[in-house]
């Protein structure tokens, strides 16, 4: 049906097209007239051979050759047009500002090397600050990518494609004199860093998006549909089909050639489809915009598959899934672009800008004004709105593309009591403390975020350097995405001082293989100048807007969405830690060859039960290593010579029986002695901060501010930890609910889920935060948390009853929960489209028998999406038993691939987990036929900004943003909420 | 617990196995504990003084996290069980009238019993800490099996408790208690060694401390030493035992001139002081171990448990005559103790992995260890450093151990003071 309603579509355009090529065949042929008539026209032979063609500029006739030059009384073609010096390349480089200039006038009159003397000729000012826009420079982009990989010493912006200069005597807020070129390629003196070699990527790869550069698809090159696109002014000014295909009157076009305008026209205001030439990479604003996003790394897509696009566009299919991705309302209203933004925003004010934020000028608040006041009809910064209008008392926009006309609700209605627009949903979170966040921290419908991008350099192949048009060494490949997520959501502060969602910056970490195809630098990830991490993430409007907003969950309720990061997104590096009853192993690992390690060193520590890892803050490897030992406290371990380890302290404890360290504090879970906190920030001496009073603590997780604790017979047990030196209970879940009998809790951990765009009937699916506890005998239980004082089991529902605990009688063969780890992830579908690419969110479980000594176990894997409907979507056996285990992620290119070590009786069993419902067996990681107690992999955790000590752990590139303080975070992450702003309060559309 | 069930299959063994216990528990403590009970019964004030002491944050209440000794004793003061120790918690316990002992009070009976499942095992973490692990391994196994019998028989309505067998269990639960409750009440006004041997659990301090100062000199150290490894209790170290001792220096050097009399042992006399072993726990460097000293020595191999130097599978490969991967009490020759107490599976005999457990026990071997392990595995060539080719791991992780990127990992790659040590088949070789 929806492909017949194509058919009917396609067939109407055709049509209409054809009427409008017969049209503007006649037009056209007026228009030759009218370019004839002006001017010299009368002496141009141009319209002998362009006969029909249209005309470019109709509100003020011009001749062929005012723009493009050339002979115009000559009667033969060569004559005629201007010929090239020399061949021009007919690829990607970026041609000198001098090339040619007659020939690329003629080919373009509008291109920046020579708009001064055509269009610039009457639009002196539009162009001057088109040359200093950032569409010009790319500052914004080549600033936050130079930061991140350590080339620049601070934020200042320092580079442009071309050098360029601000002449006008006016330097504004935020603007700069002078940009120099973006410097020259790869750094030899820093071969062996990343940053060494990142500026040779953007050379090669980087700098296609500019307007000095009509980007990838060169005339005449097939298979760019959506990239085709021409510079300088043209680049927006005049439209391409997506197929580059002409469809001029002009009978001389090649109609098969792709690379031509759609027609010889320019329009004064862009359509969407102009702007998203461009905007469809990186941050992908232009494919958010539309309800598109890039595919997750995979993904089968393309016309057989639902919820993507039918075909390719800029190479690639999208994600095309309403329910997942819908379009901002702006756009689904049949809004344009340049509907919201502004002349200013788009070709510059005539300052030099570093950044995205101060060269666009339009606000939210600018047409729908805000919680006290209407729209004043301009912008923030005092401009007017022309297209914006009070007609019969009602505030509309009028479209700059097609001249729709659209009603724009206002902030302040809304929450008036008085007015028929009143939401009292709305009103409830439109409130003075929330006048601090910028309007799409919260009407962001979704974002699209892949964390870990990668690029690889080979210097033993060779790469046209677009600055230099010369092949040089040193072939990079990007467009490596590593993680992906449609649903975690991420918030810190702007430079303006408002709360923004954050998305991942330009940051990349990078391969290279030097000139013999060695391989020198192995997934580094990149440093800034200030010694922090460069994998950042950065405020960012994110063209999502949705009338249902968020709820206070979200960001009230997660520490996820404030930086600390979550279970999922941690990327595997290259040592594992395995403690056998022997003592601690440290391993090197090949992800390329799981079934087999290489030992580096052991450190004898019999009696081991549970470790933990302190990994850097640079590149997630070992610095410390906690080791819980039976019944005596917590050894701990310098492993930063992981070969050379080091016993350089003991921890005094009763019990010890699970550990987690987060920021400067390792938190132990010390049986009948409690929880008890240390502070490692010197691990040579522990100075111990907390006692928590627990019946037997088993196991522990951390969701800041809340400590969880997997109490043994006693449940579950949370509580507040971000005061210093207190904890305070904030909440106790009997988890099988019969006060009769004891629980059986052995371990615990914490996955929020953020709210979802849509339910199926149109409305937010709320975010809340779970507990998963693995109990035993008992079974697993899902507890929302969200509020730790009223905590809710969802799984096993109420009434449904509890595996009673173990006794003397209990078969050998019961299976028994002991360990648990969470996960949001993707899943990739079926090529045909039959099993749809979903994120998912998943419990994995350790499973072993009551009876120890023989039976295998299993690694079960539960979904848990739908929390009060978990399905058990696979269970891998585990012949060496199942007793406790870890989850790792290791990228080996091009996918991500995911996998549970498990810890067996003689050895760590490795699972590849990458196919959640199809676990396989992969082989033994290590072992010495001594039985595993637990093992932990080095780790770098992509999403986590800043930790539970307010300590920043990743650079932020853009001066005067931050991530939240801990301070600021915890008073947020404690703020009350009522009973119906924590379960299923959303806002309608409208709102 | 399994293997203990035939043992209290009927309720007469279980009860007779009760007395054992009980036996056992009070003949372990029977000098600490007569120590005390001469003392005045505790006051309610001296209880509060305690209190008070402990009580850093001034919140009325001591947290476990203010009580820096055994969480045994915690428990056993916390009587509601709700991880605060209050006044009233500890004058009541303090106070605490004789229990009614008789066959008739059955709910009390119920709650001594009900309480033993949580209270062994704080009690045999304290007690490890004094006494024979063996020993004390067999008191718990003993209580267990004994209290998941009887709960099974009173589950079955088939308990007799006897007057005599519940008299037993209620004294032993309240000498427990009496003891540390005397202790505490004793802070500050009693014998404080006596005070802070029960609350501390320091069965070594107490036991040694001859001049009963608070501290082990060096000479009660040599004597705690010699006894602890003297594991065939004939008064001298021999070789072996001798390597048990934590020493860091050439032993066969030392044992050498430590035997004056060359009759191939080291006596408690010729043992004397051993400097080594305070220079090793000694952290504010007075020449005495104290109460905080002494068991925070037991962590990295101080002067209690049996500590073997050495690999395991050297070991094996070294005394395994028979080459069946397997030390017999015969191959183990004199280290008969030795065997009883790793003999996990009680076989007569050690496989690997008790072995393993055996000679790794208590041992943090530190980046010494670590060196000689990483360089006898990889330096293939045995030219003291090891090359990329020698390196089976990924390129990234050997230049990440390979500091000063010379492309050999050798000595100078690794910390600073880290140095090869004679330990591993030098060692099982004299020990042999």
């Amino acid at each position: 049906m929806i492909r017949r309603r194509w058919l009917l579509a396609a067939s109407a355009l055709l049509v209409s097209a054809a009427a409008a090529t017969h049209a503007v065949g006649r037009a056209g042929g007026a228009g030759g007239a009218g370019v004839a008539a002006a001017g010299a026209a009368a002496a141009e032979r141009c319209i002998d051979c362009h006969v029909g063609i249209e005309s470019i500029h109709p509100w003020h006739e011009l001749s062929c050759t005012a723009c493009h030059g050339g002979d115009p009384r000559a009667t033969k073609k060569e004559q005629a047009h201007v010929q090239p010096r020399s061949p021009p390349p007919n690829d990607e480089r970026l041609l000198p500002r001098d090339y040619d200039p007659a020939w690329v006038q003629f080919v373009n009159p509008s291109d920046l090397r020579v708009v001064g003397r055509t269009c610039g000729t009457c639009h002196q000012t539009e162009c001057d600050n088109l040359f200093k826009s950032l569409h010009a420079t790319t500052a914004g982009h080549l600033s936050d990518s130079l930061y991140e990989n350590g080339l620049t010493r601070d934020r200042t912006t320092r580079y442009a494609i071309f050098p360029v200069r601000d002449t006008d005597g006016r330097i504004g807020e935020h603007g700069y004199s002078e940009l120099s070129q973006f410097p020259a390629g790869d750094d030899r003196a820093r071969a062996d860093e990343l940053a060494g070699h990142v500026a040779d990527l953007g050379r090669k790869s980087c700098m296609q998006c500019h307007l000095w550069s009509s980007g990838t698809a060169v005339r005449g090159r097939l298979g760019q549909d959506g990239n085709y696109r021409g510079s300088g002014c043209a680049a927006c000014h005049v439209t391409y089909a997506d197929d580059g295909i002409s469809r001029s009157a002009d009978p001389t076009v090649d109609r098969f050639e792709p690379g031509h305008p759609l027609r010889h026209e320019m329009v004064t205001a862009a359509p969407t489809q102009t702007c998203v030439r461009c905007h469809f990479g990186d941050a992908s604003i232009g494919l958010h915009f539309r309800g598109l996003a890039q595919l997750v790394p995979g993904m089968p897509a393309g016309p057989e598959v639902p919820g993507t696009t039918d075909s390719l566009l800029n190479g690639v299919y999208y994600v095309n899934d309403p329910k997942v991705v819908p379009p901002d309302v702006h756009h689904e209203r049949g809004m344009h672009c340049v509907d919201c933004h502004t002349v200013r925003d788009v070709m510059g004010d005539g300052e030099i800008y570093g950044f995205m934020e101060h060269a666009v000028e339009i606000e939210c608040s600018d047409c729908h004004g805000t919680f006290d006041e209407v729209t004043q009809l301009e912008t923030s910064r005092g401009r007017k709105l022309d297209h914006l209008k009070i007609e019969d008392g009602r505030f509309v926009l009028v479209s700059k593309v097609d001249g729709k006309r659209h009603y724009v609700p206002q902030a302040a209605h809304v929450i008036d009591p008085a007015r028929p627009e009143y939401n009292p949903k709305a009103a409830r979170a439109m409130t003075p403390q929330h006048q601090k966040l910028e309007c799409y921290a919260c009407h962001a419908g979704w974002n699209v975020n892949f964390f870990g991008f990668h690029f690889d350099r080979n210097e033993s192949f060779t790469q046209l350097d677009h600055f230099s048009g010369k092949r040089t060494a040193g072939r990079c490949t990007t467009q490596e995405k590593v993680f992906a997520t449609f649903r975690q959501f991420y918030l810190g502060w702007n430079d303006e001082g408002m709360v923004a969602p954050y998305l991942v910056g330009f940051s990349t970490m990078g391969s290279v293989h030097d000139a013999a195809g060695k391989l020198a630098l192995d997934q580094s990830l990149p440093v800034t100048a200030a010694g922090m991490s460069g994998m950042t993430m950065i405020h960012h409007q994110l063209h999502s807007t949705r009338g249902a907003a968020r709820g206070c969950v979200d960001c009230h309720r997660s520490s996820a969405t404030l930086g600390f990061g979550s279970p999922s997104f941690g990327l595997s590096r290259e040592l594992a830690a395995v403690l056998d009853t022997r003592g601690l192993h440290l391993l090197a690992v090949d992800r390329d060859a799981l079934d087999g390690a290489t030992p580096l060193a052991t450190v004898p520590l019999p009696g081991g039960l549970a470790l933990a890892a302190r990994c850097d803050d640079l590149q997630g490897r070992f610095q410390t290593i906690f080791v819980a030992l039976a019944e005596a406290g917590v050894a701990v371990v310098d492993a930063r010579r992981p070969a050379f380890p080091e016993v350089v302290a003991f921890i005094d404890c009763d019990d010890p029986r699970d550990l987690i360290v987060r920021a400067d504090t390792l938190w132990v879970a010390d049986g009948s002695g409690g929880v008890r906190a240390f502070d490692v920030a010197d691990p040579r001496k522990p100075k111990p901060t907390h006692q928590l009073p627990t019946k037997e603590a088993r196991g522990i997780d951390l969701a800041w501010p809340h400590l969880y604790v997997a109490d043994g017979p006693a449940g579950l047990k949370v509580f507040d930890v971000a005061t210093a030196g207190r904890a305070d209970l904030a909440g106790h879940v009997d988890l099988n609910g019969d006060p009769a009998f004891l629980d059986d809790a052995h371990a615990v951990a914490i996955l929020f889920q953020p709210s979802r765009p849509d339910n199926g009937f149109g409305e937010r699916i709320p975010a809340r935060r779970l507990a998963v506890v693995a109990g035993g005998v008992q079974g697993m239980f899902v507890v929302d948390v969200t509020e730790p004082a009223a905590p809710e089991r969802l799984f096993p529902p109420a009434g449904v009853p509890v595996p009673r605990p173990a006794t003397s009688s209990q078969p050998e063969n019961t299976n028994r929960l002991l360990d648990v780890r969470v996960l949001s992830r993707f899943d990739l579908g079926s090529p045909g489209g039959d099993i749809p690419t979903e994120e998912s969110d998943y419990a994995l479980f350790a499973v072993q028998p009551l009876e120890e000594t023989m039976t295998p176990g299993a690694l079960l894997t539960v979904r848990i999406t739908d929390p009060d409907l978990p399905k058990v979507v696979s269970a891998a056996p585990a012949p060496d038993g199942a007793f406790r285990f870890t989850t790792a992620a290791w990228y080996q290119p091009p996918f991500l691939r995911r996998y549970a070590l498990v810890a067996g009786r003689e050895a760590v069993a490795v699972v590849d987990t990458s196919a959640s419902d199809k676990p396989t067996l992969v082989g033994t990681l290590f072992g010495q036929g001594l039985r595993v107690r637990d093992l932990v992999v080095e780790e770098f955790p992509l999403d986590r900004m800043v930790d539970e000590s307010g300590r920043q752990l990743k650079d932020i590139s853009h001066p005067r943003s931050r991530y939240f303080g801990i301070d600021e975070a915890t008073r947020l992450l404690r703020v009350p909420l009522a009973a119906e702003d924590v379960r299923g309060f959303a806002l309608r559309e409208g709102g | 617990m399994t293997a203990l069930a035939p043992r209290v299959r009927s309720a007469h063994g279980a009860w007779r196995a009760a007395g054992r216990v009980v036996a056992a528990a009070l003949c372990a403590t029977v000098s600490a504990a007569a120590a005390v009970r001469a003392q005045a019964p505790p006051s309610s004030a001296a209880a509060a003084q305690f209190l008070n002491s402990l009580d850093r944050d001034g919140n009325g209440f001591v947290g476990r996290d203010e009580w820096s000794w055994s969480g045994a004793t915690f428990l056993v003061l916390d009587v509601d069980r709700d991880g605060w120790l209050t006044g009233p918690e500890l004058t009541k316990t303090a106070k605490a009238p004789p229990a009614a002992a008789t066959a008739a009070d059955a709910d009390r009976i119920a709650v001594a019993i009900g309480d033993l499942p949580d209270l062994i095992e704080p009690f045999r973490r304290s007690c490890l800490g004094c006494h024979d692990q063996t020993r004390v391994e067999r008191v718990a196994k003993d209580v267990r099996g004994w209290a998941d019998t009887v709960r099974a028989m009173r589950a079955k309505k088939e308990a007799k408790i006897s007057e005599k067998d519940a008299k037993a269990v209620v004294d032993w639960l309240r000498d427990l208690r009496d003891r540390v409750a005397l202790a505490v009440a004793s802070f500050g006004t009693g014998d404080p060694a006596a005070a802070w041997g029960m609350v501390v659990g320091g069965g070594d301090l107490h036991q040694f401390d001859r001049d009963r100062n608070g501290r082990l000199d060096g000479g009660e150290l040599g004597r705690l030493a010699h006894e602890r490894a003297d594991l065939d209790r004939n008064q001298l170290l021999s070789p072996g035992e001798f390597a048990l001792l934590p020493l860091t220096v050439d032993r066969r050097a030392l044992f050498g001139k430590l035997d004056r009399d060359k009759n191939g042992g080291v006596s408690l006399k010729e043992l004397g002081t051993p400097t080594a072993l305070l220079q090793l726990f000694d952290r504010n460097g007075d020449g005495q171990l104290d109460r905080v000293e002494l068991p925070a020595s037991r962590r990295f191999g101080g002067p209690f448990p049996l500590l073997m130097v050495g690999d395991a599978a050297v070991a094996l490969e070294l005394l395994d005559r028979d080459r069946d991967r397997r030390l017999s009490a015969s191959e183990l020759g004199r280290f008969g103790l030795a065997l009883q107490r790793f003999d996990q599976d009680a076989d007569a005999s050690l496989d690997a992995i008790e072995l393993e457990t055996a000679v790794t026990a208590g041992r943090a071997e530190g980046p010494a260890a670590a060196f000689d392990d990483f360089f006898t595995r990889y330096d293939i060539d045995g030219n003291g450093s090891i090359g990329r080719r020698e390196f089976p791991g990924r390129d990234a992780v050997f230049r990440r151990l390979d500091l000063d990127g010379d492309g050999e990992l050798t000595g100078r790659d690794a910390p600073a003071g880290v140095a090869r040590v004679d330990f591993t088949p030098e060692a099982l070789r004299w020990r042999q």
